[in-house]
């Protein structure tokens, strides 16, 4: 489970199939920083704000997402978890291995497979943001609470919570203007 | 026509209600168009009020072309019933529009019986669903629709529309060049029609905050769109509500699936290159042309590789109207946008050779 250099790896592993699905995920291996490496493919990029985010929350949940990648016979490539990954380095958690799932598969499909895990997700509906947002402070938690445990700036915080008429609150003018004509 | 001149005694909701009863006056057929947005709403509202205090019935139009938010739908919908005086045009003909992601077929047909079941909203029970106006043969732009339903109207007509000057000061001066003479009366905020018709524009020199402060004291419902977009921090200009088809619409289908998911479901589904634009419409290299892609040298460069690569049938339209326009690097990145946005209708103009404004309406004409 341990991988602390290539001979340690052994492509023979015993990844779990249940009702026909291989579940990678339950062979995980910590595999040494030093042996992974990004692919220089992967067009995501990653604000530096959800990289704190990130950092947060392995900090407070712990590693739930192993890394993807693949093994080409010297290293290990990253398929899908790049800025995870990066969570190595002394800026952020400063771990010297990190947990990997090794996949073995073609070229073509490794391309097919990282543009998969970035892009199948779904959109965060403006409303339930919102709604969640304004549970939590239902709940008794402050703005500036929220707004740090969320990841968001204040601004959204409070934005989010008036989300009821708002614009016409907000954007209508104390006296109407002179009239004039051309 | 250059200059404002301010009233030292009205404001603009003043003005804008003399407008309207001075429209009632001189017209005996009222309508008034709606668009589910703001100043639609306003505007309706002003028109139902005068309505009720004359007891006259007004008609409301609203050309439904299929790809609306769900709470435009819910807007028209809320507006046609303010009153009973009101008589509902709630248009759901078969109507072309051009769309950006479509490249094989950049045309986009709304309420098309074969994709019946796929519609991204619902026909209506009270809408006009056939074309009962007779202008040869279908499919028509929204443009036709328009000119068919002011024809149908009659003679001595008024047409109230929201267009306000701080939308575009440009657009007020181009649509009032031929001002209304009705019964001797001169109304300069018109457009003349044939039959002693005018289109009206009686909230002209309202400015935003006049419109939502209508609102606010009125206690009128909005779209809520206009949340969603404030939500999303859109600068005050730039909060509208437009057909989310419609070619200049990037940011509109950008946002979608976080205000609306369900109609970004349906859209997918039934217009081909949705995606591209939702997830990179704003892209300033892409459909924008603000930034040259980086392997070219010119945008004029870049321009021929983007006709000599387009799959789209029309692109002789284009084509043809590129040799007459001015061979300026503007009008070549331009150009390149009219490619990139399927612009066949020339609705983003460049500057040509002859005159372009005739040729414009001409090539609207010859329709799609």
């Amino acid at each position: 489970m341990l991988i602390n250099k290539i001979e340690d790896y052994k492509i023979e592993g015993k990844v779990m199939v249940s009702e026909g699905i291989k579940i990678p995920c339950t062979e995980v291996r910590l595999i040494n920083s030093a042996l992974i490496y990004p692919n220089n493919y992967n067009p995501n990029s990653i604000p530096h704000t959800k990289m704190k985010q990130l950092v947060d929350s392995i900090k407070k949940n712990g590693f739930c997402f192993p890394i993807v990648t693949y093994f080409n016979g010297e290293k290990f490539i990253i398929i899908d978890g790049y800025h995870r990954y990066l969570m190595h380095k002394k800026e952020y958690l400063n771990m010297s291995h990190i947990p990997c799932v090794v996949l073995n598969i073609k070229e073509t499909e490794r391309y097919i497979a990282t543009v998969a895990f970035n892009k199948a997700k779904g959109f965060h509906d403006c409303e339930l943001d919102a709604k969640l947002v304004t549970t939590l402070k239902g709940k008794g938690m402050k703005y500036d609470q929220i707004a740090k445990a969320l990841h968001i700036e204040l601004e959204t915080a409070y934005r989010y919570c008036q989300l009821s008429g708002i614009a016409a609150e907000e954007l209508a003018g104390e006296c109407y203007s002179r009239s004039w004509e051309f | 026509m250059s200059k404002k001149i301010y009233s030292n005694t009205k404001n603009v909701l003043q003005a804008a209600q003399e407008r309207v009863s001075l429209g009632f006056d001189l017209f005996d057929n009222i309508s008034v168009s709606v668009s589910g947005g703001k100043d639609s709403t306003v505007l309706a509202h002003l028109v139902v009020q005068e309505a009720e205090r004359r007891g006259r019935r007004v008609n409301m139009f609203f050309t439904d072309s299929e790809l609306n938010y769900s709470a435009t739908i819910n807007q028209v919908d809320y507006l046609m019933n303010l009153s009973l005086l009101i008589n509902k045009v709630w248009v759901q003909i078969p109507s072309v529009t051009q769309t950006v992601g479509k490249l094989r077929n950049c045309r986009f047909l709304a309420w098309d019986e074969k994709h019946r079941g796929e519609w991204v909203q619902e026909k209506r029970v009270d809408a006009i669903t056939e074309n009962i106006w007779e202008t040869g043969a279908p499919p028509y732009g929204e443009f036709y629709i328009r000119e068919a339903y002011e024809k149908s109207c009659g003679s001595n007509s008024g047409f109230f529309i929201g267009i306000r000057a701080d939308e575009s000061l440009e657009r007020l001066k181009t649509v009032t060049r031929h001002p209304a003479l009705i019964d001797g009366n001169k109304i300069k905020w018109a457009t003349s029609k044939p039959s002693n018709s005018a289109l009206l524009y009686p909230i002209y020199d309202f400015s935003h905050s006049d419109i939502w402060k209508y609102i606010k004291e009125n206690n009128l419902k909005y779209n809520k769109i206009y949340d969603y977009q404030r939500l999303h921090s859109y600068p005050t200009k730039k909060m509208r509500v437009s057909n989310i088809g419609h070619q200049f619409s990037e940011m509109e289908m950008q946002n979608l699936p976080y205000f609306e998911p369900e109609t970004y479901a349906k859209i997918l589904e039934r217009v081909e290159g949705t995606e591209i634009m939702q997830e990179h419409g704003n892209k300033s290299s892409l459909f924008l042309c603000k930034k040259l892609p980086e392997h070219f040298n010119s945008w004029k460069e870049y321009l021929q590789h983007l006709i000599k690569t387009s799959i789209n049938p029309d692109i002789k339209v284009l084509v043809e109207r590129f040799g007459r326009m001015d061979k300026t690097t503007d009008n070549y990145r331009q150009a390149c946008r009219q490619v990139m946005m399927n612009d066949v209708l020339n609705e983003k103009p460049i500057k040509t050779k002859e005159a372009n404004s005739k040729d414009n309406l001409l090539n609207k004409l010859k329709g799609l």
